[in-house]
C-alpha cells in the first residue's frame, strides 16, 4: 500500500534540502527572501522536487504567488485533495 | 484561471522605473553594457528602440504590478531566429524569474513561428544557464570575451529550438504580448 505523505512544515524541511541544500532553520512564515537559495532558479527546483515527490503536476499561475513556506503547504495540500 | 503574469509594452513614462532596475547591481553585473543613472538618457533609448523593426520589449506584470523587463531583439526573417533577455527588477519578486519565461516561448514560437530563440549569458551566472537548461536550451562550446569596466568576462551563446520546447508541459502559458510593431512573418 501507498504510504500516505503529510505535507507539513518536516516535509518541507525535506523538500527545501533535496532541492536547495539549505539545512538551517525553516519555519512556517520563512520567506523567499529569507531563506539562502531560495531564488529564480530554487524555485524552480523546490517545486519540481514537490512534483516529483508526489506525483503532482503544478500549474504556473499556482506556483506564482506562492513565496513563504506556509503558501507552498497549503498549495501542496490544495492540489492533493 | 485568470492570468496573474502578463507583458506590457514599454512607453515612456516606464523610464524611471526601468532604469531604477537596470542599474542595480544584481542586474548590471551581468548585463553586456553599464548605463548612466540618467532617466533623459533612458527616454531617448526607449525612444530609439521604438524606430528599430526588429526589437521589442515589455513590462513584466504580476498581479496588475511592474516586476520586470524582458525583450526580443535581431529577429531575423530569413532564419526564423530571435536573441532576446529579460530581468526581475523588482528584488520582492526574484523567485518568478523561471516562471515567466514559458509565457515568452509560447508566444515566440507560436506567434511568431520562430525555430530558435538565442540566448547570450555571462558563464558566471549559473542560475540563468541553469533556468535555460531546465527549459530545454542547448549550450554552445565557445566561449566569448568582453571586457566590462576593464574586467574580463566570459559569456557563451544558448539556443532554444522550437522543437526542443515544452509545449505540452507549458500549454497554459499563453498571454498576450502586445506591441504596435509588426513582428510577424
Amino acid at each position: 500500500m501507498k504510504k500516505k505523505i503529510n505535507v507539513n512544515l518536516d516535509f518541507m524541511k525535506l523538500i527545501f534540502k533535496k532541492s536547495i541544500n539549505y539545512k538551517s532553520k525553516l519555519t512556517m512564515t520563512s520567506k523567499f527572501e529569507s531563506v539562502p537559495g531560495w531564488d529564480s532558479l530554487g524555485h524552480m527546483k523546490i517545486i519540481s522536487i514537490i512534483e516529483k515527490h508526489l506525483n503532482i503536476s503544478f500549474e504556473i499561475d499556482e506556483i506564482v504567488g506562492v513565496n513563504t513556506v506556509k503558501k507552498l503547504i497549503d498549495m501542496t495540500r490544495k492540489k492533493m485533495r | 484561471m485568470k492570468n496573474l503574469i502578463k507583458f506590457r509594452e514599454i512607453n515612456i513614462a516606464d523610464a524611471k522605473l526601468i532604469l531604477k532596475w537596470r542599474i542595480k547591481k544584481r542586474i548590471s553585473n551581468y548585463q553586456f553594457t553599464d548605463i548612466e543613472n540618467s532617466v533623459k538618457k533612458q527616454i531617448n533609448w526607449i525612444k530609439k528602440c521604438k524606430q528599430k523593426k526588429d526589437y521589442a520589449h515589455w513590462v513584466i506584470m504580476f498581479k496588475e504590478k511592474p516586476i520586470g523587463f524582458i525583450n526580443i531583439n535581431s529577429i531575423s526573417k530569413k532564419n526564423k531566429s530571435a536573441s532576446w533577455a529579460w530581468y526581475i527588477g523588482s528584488d520582492k519578486y526574484v523567485f518568478l524569474g523561471g516562471f515567466v519565461l514559458p509565457y515568452f516561448y509560447n508566444w515566440v514560437f507560436n506567434c511568431l513561428k520562430l525555430k530558435k530563440l538565442n540566448s547570450f549569458v555571462f558563464l558566471k551566472n549559473k542560475n540563468v544557464i541553469k533556468i535555460h537548461e531546465i527549459h530545454g536550451y542547448r549550450s554552445y562550446k565557445k566561449k566569448y570575451l568582453i571586457k566590462k569596466n576593464k574586467i574580463k568576462n566570459y559569456y557563451i551563446k544558448m539556443t532554444l529550438f522550437r522543437k526542443d520546447w515544452k509545449f505540452d508541459k507549458y500549454k497554459k502559458c499563453v498571454t498576450k504580448f502586445s506591441t504596435n510593431k509588426n513582428l510577424k512573418y
